[in-house]
This record gives C-alpha cells, structure tokens and sequence, in this order.
C-alpha cells in the first residue's frame, strides 16, 4: 500500500539545469502553473463585462475583492491600499494551491515548507524594507519598548530582535504543519478503509467507520485550507501595519 | 399577495433581514480565529521558533567573529527567553479577550 507521505513527493517533469542548479519543472511546479492559470481565467472572465448589476461570476470574484479590501482596511489603515495588489494576489495564492490540493491525484504545493518560506522570507523582507522606508532609523524603535529600564534595555533588545526574526518561521511553519498533518491524515484513513476491506466480510462492514471519518475530514480540510489561507493574509497585514505605525 | 399586513411571506423575510444585519454587524468580532487548538498550535511554534532562531543567530556569529562557543550559549538561552515571552504574550491576550467576552455576557 502507499505510504501516507508518498503523495508529498516532489517529481521532475522534465529537466533543466541552470549554472550547475538543478531547475527542472516538477509535479509542484505544474500544479502551482495550473493554480495561476485558473486564478487568471476566474478574476479576468468575472471582471470582463464589469455590469452594475453582476452576474454570479462577477459576484464571487467581486467578494473576493471587498474581503481583501476589508481586511486592509481594518488591519492596515487607509494607507494599506497600496499595497492591495500584492495581498490580494498573496491571498489568491495560497488559497488556490491550498483548494488544489484537495482535488484527488493532486499534489498540495503548501505542504512544502521550502514554498512557504519562499514567500515568508519575501514577506518578512519586504515588510522590513517598507519599514524603513516609510520611518526611516525610527523603525528601529521597534525593538526598543518604551518604559523599560536602562540596565534591561541591551537584553530587550536582542529579545525583540530575536523575535522580530521568528516571524517568518511562525508564518511558514503554520500553514505547513496544518497543510501537511490535514492530508496525512486524510491518507492514513484512506489506508485504514483497505486493509479493513481486505480483512473479509466483517472487516467491509466495520471499513464504513474510516470511509465516514475521512467524509468528515474532507470537508474539515476544505475548511482548514480557507482558514490558514486566511491566517497567513492577515499576518501578512499584522505585520505590514507594523511596519507603516511602529509607535503601536 | 393581497393582503399585506399578514403576509408569512414578508414577515418571514423582515425576520430573516433583522438577523442578517445584527450578524453582519458582529461580524468583525466572530472574525478572528482564535480557537483553542490555534492557540495551542501557535504557543508550540513560538517557543521552538523562538530557540531555533536564537541557536541559529548564535553558530553563524560564532562563526563570523571566531567566538566559538560564547554566541551560541548567550542567544540560545534568550532565544529560549523570546519563546517564552512569546507565549506568555500570546496567553495573557488570549485571556483578557476571554475575560472581555465573560464581562459582556
């Protein structure tokens, strides 16, 4: 029987090799090539008549906008706006490579810390250089709470340093785990359905109880593939508005 | 349709209007997702994420400056100290807003 993390493995489809630097197409690849085709298709065919009254294609993607928009708006301020071209297309993303990976013989590009952090690492030096550039040496008042005695201070400091640095890993390492744990779990259900199956007459019948719990687990995953989609937008603006107000 | 004032029809749909809008209106508060697994989920990345960048910071500053082991030890334990603070800071807003929510009701 496969192995319950066999489908995270990443295949090449056709190789490239540049500078010595393996670059070869994979499974990942495709699917995250196939996730941006879709998105395009969907958000330029629904914007495409743009009517007063929408039709049902141009609400859902019209929904999706305002959900963003609000976001920012809450979390970020007025002056987020600008910024609304790279969240929204952040959170596309990562919610349709999450719902990818629900579609069966599919392969779940989020499972892969190494695309997680990709973007974490992206999102973490970008909002640092936003900092910077809207605060210029005042951003570094970040690390330096205010009403912390003098003596403590050098200590608070790397502290808040330290910390400020976890904010990639925390970010990658959420939507990770949960993508991962969700799919090995669906796996090893799957697993428990067959070799019940196999066990005879009595081992049909009591495979009925995996065959539900992985019913359940489906529509949990679908679930939780919105849900840390959601998550690693708004952090992404958590942090972002740190960056515009440091004094918060 | 004749009768206006004892349509079920309408009243049905003035309720279900009522109850649209005050959802709507709570909406922003229902909003975040802080569950209790979440949480728990968060606490156990902030405190290994916490050591893991400080032992991190610590071997490579070591290895700049020819420090071997001093770093590594000094930023391992206040990588350890992030961690902590970071829970703590996760515990304590988690629980005044269970607090808040407890004062409403």
């Amino acid at each position: 029987m496969a192995s319950p993390i066999e489908q995270f493995e990443v295949k090449p489809i056709a190789h490239f090799e540049i500078a010595g630097i393996d670059v070869s197409f994979t499974n990942s690849s495709l699917w995250m090539v196939i996730v941006v085709a879709f998105l395009t298709i969907f958000l330029l065919g629904g914007t495409r008549k743009s009517a007063t009254v929408p039709g049902r294609w141009q609400v859902m993607v019209e929904l999706m906008y305002g959900f963003i928009a609000g976001m920012i708006r809450d979390n970020v301020g007025k002056e987020g706006k600008q910024y609304f071209p790279f969240i929204f297309s952040l959170f596309v993303f990562v919610l349709g490579l999450n719902l990818a990976g629900m579609i069966p013989y599919s392969f779940t590009v989020t499972s892969h810390i190494a695309v997680n952090f990709a973007m974490a690492a992206f999102i973490f030096i970008g909002v640092t250089l936003v900092g910077f550039a809207k605060n210029g040496a005042g951003y570094l008042k970040l690390f330096a709470p205010s009403g912390v005695p003098l003596w403590l201070l050098p200590m608070i400091i790397i502290i808040e340093v330290i910390s400020y640095c976890t904010r990639p890993i925390s970010l990658s390492v959420r939507l990770f785990a949960n993508m991962l744990a969700g799919h090995i779990m669906m796996k090893v259900f799957a697993g428990f359905i067959l070799s019940l199956a196999a066990a005879g007459a009595v081992g049909m019948v009591g495979a009925v109880v995996p065959f539900a719990v992985n019913v359940l687990l489906t529509g949990l995953e679908i679930l939780v593939a919105c849900l840390q989609a959601y998550v690693f937008t708004i952090l992404t603006c958590i942090y972002l508005n740190d960056a515009m107000h440091p004094s918060h | 349709m004749g009768d206006d004032t004892h349509n079920p029809k309408q009243e049905a749909f003035e309720e279900r209007l009522n109850r649209a809008q005050q959802k709507a209106q709570k909406a922003p508060e229902a909003e975040k997702p802080d569950n209790a697994s979440n949480v728990a989920f968060r606490m156990g990345v902030d405190l290994v994420a916490g050591t893991g960048v400080g032992a991190f910071m610590g071997y490579w500053f070591d290895k700049w400056f020819d420090t071997k082991p001093l770093f590594l030890i000094v930023l391992l334990v206040l990588g350890f100290a992030t961690g902590v603070r970071n829970v703590v800071q996760l515990a304590r807003r988690v629980q005044d807003a269970d607090e808040d929510a407890e004062t409403k009701d």
